[in-house]
């Protein structure tokens, strides 16, 4: 990994046209500003790797017993009504 | 005469594999996009929405590029999730949309082994654009939504 120092204002370029900013650092905290092109996206790590797991758990639904969905919905559905 | 008709209708059509539900074929237009993917299935970018199961607000999500890629997906409102998203929490002018009301919100399902533990990902929507079939996954930012909200017993899941 490249390891730099930079104060606050300061900024990095990647490659042309992503630009990080350092706009301010109060304790262990440090506000990073990030300008790129819209085809990246940005997020936070630890809630990407989240939403990541969750979708990978959501796409290895195996054999579904539709009848037991559709029961239980129609459980939902009946108390609601009373 | 009938052989026309026939090459007409397919020409409008796309059929793929699927290891859920053998071969379908659904209309050209039907196809979503997301020009990212999923998040974690960067590799897909080309979805189908399949009302296969009656009688129910779920509906699956299916790779067009993948057999076995497919989620369950459904909309919130008819999960009587009570989930409000504003316009400072998804981008929509990037799927080309002016406003909220020209996008379809959809969340997807996890099933774990009792079915009836099964949540909605809150955290992480899919967001339609039904008029270009453009669509993006989101995350949202802060601690309002879970990624595991109970659906049937109407909470946030451990």
């Amino acid at each position: 990994m490249l390891v730099l120092t930079r104060k606050v204002g300061e900024c990095l370029t990647i490659g042309n046209d992503i630009k990080i900013t350092v706009i301010e650092i109060k304790g262990k905290q440090v506000k990073i500003g990030v300008s790129a092109p819209s085809e990246y996206i940005i997020h936070r790590e630890e809630v990407y790797n989240k939403i990541q797991e969750e979708n990978r758990l959501a796409a290895g639904v195996g054999e579904l017993d539709l009848n037991q969905v559709s029961k239980l919905w129609k459980g939902v559905k009946n108390r609601e009504s009373d | 005469m009938n052989q026309i008709k026939k090459e007409q209708i397919c020409k409008n059509n796309i059929e793929f594999e699927s290891v859920r539900f053998k071969t379908i074929e659904v209309e050209k237009e039907k196809i979503i996009t997301f020009p990212h993917g999923i998040i974690g299935f960067p590799d897909y970018k080309k979805y189908v929405m399949l009302d296969y199961i009656k009688n129910t607000p779920f509906i699956w999500l299916h790779s067009t590029e993948n057999p076995s890629l497919c989620f369950l997906i459904a909309d919130p409102s008819l999960l009587q999730i009570d989930y409000t998203l504003s316009i400072e929490d998804i981008d929509v002018e990037n799927l080309g949309a002016k406003d909220i009301l020209q996008v379809v919100i959809m969340v997807i399902i996890t099933i774990p082994k009792k079915i009836s533990d099964m949540t909605a990902n809150l955290k992480g929507p899919i967001i339609i654009n039904q008029e270009n079939m453009l669509a993006n996954q989101v995350v949202l930012k802060g601690d309002r939504y879970p990624t595991k909200y109970s659906i049937f017993k109407k909470g946030i899941a451990s």
